[in-house]
């Protein structure tokens, strides 16, 4: 006797996202043979410098200092680090 | 994918949401980037459909099922206005087109009065200068009728004007070929005509003004324009193919409880008849005249201008009415000139001799002590005095 098999098992999200959208990452996932937190967590490495860039609620020191734990976290995924910095953006450039 | 980059990405996520920026809302855009999105509706596509749709309505009611208010910003267009009893009691004559600005007329239109008068087919347009006080309204004639409001729409040229005051002053001239001032603008208090613009061509160029002996004084003029010595009987002349006798013969026969055209108008048109009567005398053609200017001719001929009597009763009157309030303070400034506000010296020898032995018996009658000295003075006793102390 093994563990009972449980049906229609409760998904457990890692990131708040609308309910759409989320059924759109599955869809992409599933596509790809990824999970849907691992697309949503390439994308967020790929672009959220290039999106908090854009705000104007951050401040300088604060934006290098979130960009400097992305870039970490590009190094974390190596063959990423390329395609992150060519969304960063010409007009506002890092202080350091 | 490595839990420790989920993680570190979690906590950024956490720290960006603590500054305000939604975890949601990051991750979304990121998505997009990736090509990755909900569809969503373009707001700028769905108010240009609506402002479409608005429009298109507005004009199929305006002009197909003949909407009678539309308001556009703070104007407000009505057609078919009925009469009413506007402020100060003031007659409104029903109208076809009536616009209105923040509460106040700047427009009425009127091609027929129906049961007030008949426009005889001539347009009116009644526009308000509300930067005016009190409320000034000039009428223009127009060539069309009411297709849309255009309020840079001019008045039809060459043609008479009249711009009128809600204090009932009332001014009468023409326009030139380009809608300018021209010519004679006579001013009317009431029906008293009290002052004459003469303009060329939108500059005014003369003016004359009525003095207290009823004598018209010339007050300034520009050097090669003479003012006229008698602006009533000069009107018609200098304005003379400026405007369409016949509109302004219309304009004379509208009743109105302000707008007085009758005895105002009229004056000044009826001069024209005078020309003509003098014309017919000189014997200059008279076939070219209508028979409307026949019967007016005959009528003027067989007796004085009705307004030259009209004014000298006036006069009589007025001096009149001064001498009763000398009789009633007592006091002879009001007649003797000595007060420049009160007017000039009122000539006793100008007034019937019966009427001025009335005015001194009731001065003797009531004591009138100042007024008797001051008759007195100018030979003039109350048979009930005579011999007795005053």
């Amino acid at each position: 006797m093994g563990r009972p098999k449980v049906e229609n098992k409760k998904e457990t999200r890692s990131f708040r996202v609308d309910p759409r959208l989320w059924r759109l990452v599955q869809s992409e996932a599933q596509s790809n043979g990824k999970r849907p937190t691992d697309v949503i967590n390439e994308a967020l490495a790929r672009h959220l410098g290039g999106v908090i860039r854009s705000k104007n609620d951050i401040d300088n020191d604060k934006l290098v200092h979130f960009l400097s734990r992305l870039d970490v976290v590009s190094k974390e995924l190596g063959d990423m680090k390329g395609s992150l910095t060519a969304y960063e953006s010409k007009s506002r450039k890092r202080i350091t | 994918m490595n839990q420790r980059v989920e993680n570190e990405l979690r906590s950024i996520l956490n720290d960006l949401e603590k500054l305000g920026l939604l975890e949601n809302e990051l991750i979304s855009d990121c998505l997009q980037r990736d090509g990755i999105q909900i569809s969503r509706l373009n707001l700028s596509y769905v108010l240009a459909l609506v402002g479409l749709i608005l429009v298109g309505l507005g004009y199929f009611g305006f002009f197909h099922v003949g909407a009678r208010t539309i308001q556009v910003g703070k104007i407000l267009i009505k057609r078919d206005v009925p009469a009413f009893v506007g402020r100060d009691n003031t007659l409104c004559f029903p109208a076809q087109v009536q616009i209105e600005k923040d509460g106040r007329y700047i427009e009425r239109w009127h091609w027929d009065y129906g049961e007030y008068g008949d426009l005889n087919g001539f347009i009116h347009r009644f526009n308000s200068d509300l930067s005016v006080k009190p409320l000034r309204v000039t009428c223009y004639r127009q060539a069309e009728r009411f297709k849309r409001y255009d309020p840079d729409i001019k008045p039809l040229p060459r043609s008479l004007a009249f711009i009128w005051s809600a204090d009932q002053i009332i001014h009468y001239g023409v326009l030139d070929d380009e809608s300018r001032n021209h010519g004679l603008w006579v001013k009317f208090s009431e029906d008293q005509a009290i002052e004459a613009e003469l303009w060329n061509h939108g500059h005014q160029v003369g003016l004359s003004t009525l003095n207290n002996l009823g004598e018209w004084e010339v007050q300034a003029k520009v050097k090669g324009f003479d003012m006229p010595e008698d602006p009533i009987n000069a009107w018609s002349l200098i304005n003379k193919d400026y405007f369409d006798l016949n509109y302004a013969r219309t304009l004379t026969k509208l009743e109105h409880e302000t707008m007085i055209h009758s005895s105002t108008l009229g004056k000044l048109i009826d001069a024209n008849v005078q020309y003509n009567v003098f014309k017919v005398n000189s014997s200059v053609k008279r076939s070219s005249l209508d028979k409307f200017d026949e019967a007016l001719i005959t009528k003027a001929s067989g007796s004085a201008n009705p307004w030259v009597d009209w004014e000298k009763k006036y006069l009589n009157e007025k001096k009149k009415v001064r001498m009763f309030q000398a009789w009633y303070h007592d006091d002879p400034t009001y007649i003797d000139g000595s007060v420049p506000r009160r007017g000039a010296v009122i000539d006793l020898s100008s007034l019937s001799n019966s009427w001025v032995d009335v005015f001194l018996e009731n001065c003797y009658r009531d004591g009138r002590t100042q007024m008797l000295n001051y008759l007195k003075l100018n030979g003039y006793e109350p048979i009930a005095a005579k011999g007795k102390e005053l």
